[in-house]
């Protein structure tokens, strides 16, 4: 984001502009943050309301995100923001354990210094941190033996986030978040736009069951990938391997993980191959093409798939004017194992005789609209 | 101590009269931003009720446990911002909170916010409550104010008392003259350091100042020195004397009011007979002219 769409993005409701300090702390955070935070609400606790000083920060936890209420004070924009939470998490005291741990002078609440535009940054990821860690606590109070057991096994492992999922008329559940692959994702793609770190996480959600006789019945399992990721890697099209009855996620992460990278991998060549594809496709098509255009949809899973082709008339046109265009081929004859140079070729053999298919359905088409 | 007690308190009644609550309010509309200060009263632990007669055997004393009844008196803040506790929400005792009356709790006051007690303000909380060692829950009262136009004000409120590592939303009870006010009275005890001085007699006054005894002295000391009781005596005389004129001016204020009120009576019940008779005149002519009207009809229908 430019700064310029960031000092747009922060009018508040009431079109009183941020004060000037909190404004620039507010900016870095939606700058240098490597979590997608997002503002909400933007609003002035002032009597004149000249300045806004409160606004409701979106911080991402456990795939979903937690709404807090940051108040600062326009007429003293140097005392340190106050937070209020979210109605449901009023066990979470984060400062009062600070007393009774000693622990609050590493805070950075302890030498706040409002002209460090860091500081609310460094504010969110303290709470942050604390928050996942009261999740955790709370989940492990959970009276229910197969989940004392998953989380003794799994919370170990690094970035992983658990939280309580309470809804109306239906029973408690626990929520996993657990990162899969301990790979950076931007390396495996080169030149990649990224701004933020990308990561495929599987989400697990356990219902609660107080009773020890019944058999635990399957979490509810899904892949998640951030939102840039898309583009790369779709993980709607990853089968999750199956949960057979009494597994747990230390069995079940290895081999999902496994397979997934095998999964990663190959999309990441694909970029390759994608871009050696593009390239022979030059010689053969020329630039610019003179004759009626061909597009080339080429699928994330290339070249297992096929490119899908779509013939473009330059002389032949609709009623409303717009060239016609032919219905999507990709039953053409094809192989992932050619090379590209073959595979362009094949392509345009199988083009030449498609064209005079195409050309007599273009002036077919003319005749029947007059 | 009642911090990490975590026995419910289920009989705490917490009330603030309406005065108190309206000069809180006022502090809180004023205040250009947010403000938060001490809130001072007294608790008293009020004796279980007596337990009452029931027909019933299985009755049980349940509500055996001692009522606290905390009353919120008044309040005190500084015109800065946070200015009870550090960053870390850790209580800074400063100088307006040093040496007041007796504080049971704090309030704090901000515009356009959810009514849930904010980090700061729990921590707060928690930090007060160990530095005044109370013997109750401490108090905690939530303003927002909120004024859409300078003529009107609205103000959400909710109070909260500390019980175990929480704060717990309570009731307030805002107290005005009525029935409800009785409860005040009753939980009052009367304490002063001053001795009683009686009335001084016209006719022993010359006798004053050898009955008090030297503790009486003492206490008076305590306050003035070298003040002498008897100089005291002396002036409450006088000023007694003053209210004794004055309480006779005001009797002769409202025995003058009285016999206005009776002559205003008297002379409505001269009204009162006078429209009686007048409208028994008026029933009278219409009667007389409605039958002379009936009559001649009946001559036309005649002819």
């Amino acid at each position: 984001m430019s700064p310029a769409a960031d000092t747009a993005a922060l009018a508040s409701t009431s079109g009183a502009p941020l004060a000037p300090l909190v404004a620039a702390q507010l900016n870095f955070v939606l700058s240098q943050a490597n979590l997608p935070i997002r503002v909400g609400q933007i609003w002035s606790g002032c009597r004149d309301g000249r300045y806004a000083d409160r606004f409701t920060l979106a911080i991402p936890f456990c795939l979903d995100y937690v709404y807090w209420d940051f108040l600062y004070n326009a007429l003293s924009p140097k005392v340190a923001p106050d937070v209020v939470f979210g109605p449901d998490d009023e066990g979470f005291q984060p400062l009062v354990d600070f007393d009774e741990t000693g622990s609050g002078e590493k805070s950075c609440l302890a030498n706040w210094d409002c002209r460090d535009t860091g500081a609310l940054l460094s504010l969110i990821k303290e709470l942050r941190e604390f928050y996942i860690e009261y999740q955790k606590k709370r989940a492990a109070e959970v009276d229910d033996a197969r989940l004392k057991f998953e989380i003794s096994t799994v919370l170990s492992k690094e970035g992983i986030e658990v939280c309580m999922v309470s809804s109306n008329g239906r029973p408690d559940e626990v929520k996993f978040a657990v990162p899969l692959l301990d790979l950076d994702l931007a390396k495996l793609v080169p030149g990649c736009p990224w701004k933020l770190p990308q990561k495929i996480h599987l989400q697990a959600v356990f219902p609660i069951s107080r009773s020890y006789s019944s058999v635990p019945s399957a979490p509810r399992l899904k892949l998640v990938s951030t939102p840039d990721l898309k583009s790369f890697f779709s993980v709607d099209d990853v089968k999750l391997p199956p949960w057979l009855d009494g597994m747990c996620m230390a069995e079940y992460l290895p081999n999902l993980e496994e397979n997934l990278k095998i999964q990663v991998v190959e999309a990441s060549a694909s970029i390759g191959s994608r871009r050696r594809f593009i390239e022979a496709l030059a010689p053969t098509f020329g630039r610019p093409l003179e004759a009626d255009p061909v597009h080339f949809v080429i699928p994330l899973q290339f070249p297992k798939q096929q490119p899908v082709l779509t013939l473009e008339s330059s002389q032949h046109f609709n009623a409303q004017g717009l060239p016609i265009m032919s219905a999507p081929v990709n039953d053409y004859p094809w192989s992932p194992r050619w090379d590209p140079t073959e595979m362009v070729e094949r392509i345009y053999d199988f083009l030449v005789d498609e064209c005079q298919t195409f050309k007599k359905f273009c002036s077919d088409s003319i005749p029947q609209q007059k | 101590m009642a911090v990490g007690d975590d026995a419910a308190p289920a009989a705490t009644k917490i009330s603030i009269s309406g005065a108190a609550l309206a000069a809180l309010l006022q502090r809180c509309a004023m205040a250009d931003g947010d403000c938060d200060g001490l809130l001072s009263g007294r608790a008293s632990t009020t004796p279980a009720p007596p337990p009452s007669l029931s027909d019933y055997d299985d009755h049980t004393p349940a509500q055996s446990v001692p009522a606290i009844s905390i009353s919120i008196s008044g309040h005190s803040s500084l015109s800065r911002p946070s200015s009870l506790s550090d960053p870390l929400g850790r209580f800074h005792p400063s100088a307006a909170s040093a040496g007041g009356p007796a504080s049971i709790g704090f309030f704090s006051s901000r515009r356009r916010t959810a009514l849930r007690p904010s980090m700061r303000e729990l921590s707060l909380a928690h930090s007060l409550s160990k530095s005044l060692s109370l013997t109750h829950p401490l108090l905690f009262l939530l303003v927002s104010p909120s004024s859409p136009n300078l003529s009107t004000h609205s103000y959400d409120h909710r109070a909260f008392l500390l019980i175990g590592s929480r704060l717990v939303p309570t009731s307030l009870d805002v107290v005005n003259v009525g029935p409800v006010f009785r409860d005040q009275y009753h939980s009052f005890a009367p304490e002063s350091p001053m001795p009683w001085l009686p009335l001084p007699q016209p006719s022993s006054a010359a006798a004053v100042g050898d009955t008090h005894t030297i503790g009486e002295q003492n206490a008076v000391d305590g306050m003035v020195e070298g003040f002498g009781l008897g100089k005291l005596q002396g002036i409450l005389g006088s000023v007694a004397g003053q209210a004794a004129e004055m309480d006779g001016m005001y009797a002769g204020m409202l025995r003058r009011l009285e016999k206005l009120a009776r002559e205003v009576e008297k002379s409505n019940l001269l009204v009162l007979k006078q429209e009686n008779r007048n409208l028994l005149l008026r029933t009278l002519r219409w009667a007389h002219r409605d039958s002379h009207k009936s009559k001649s009809t009946h001559d036309e229908i005649k002819q």
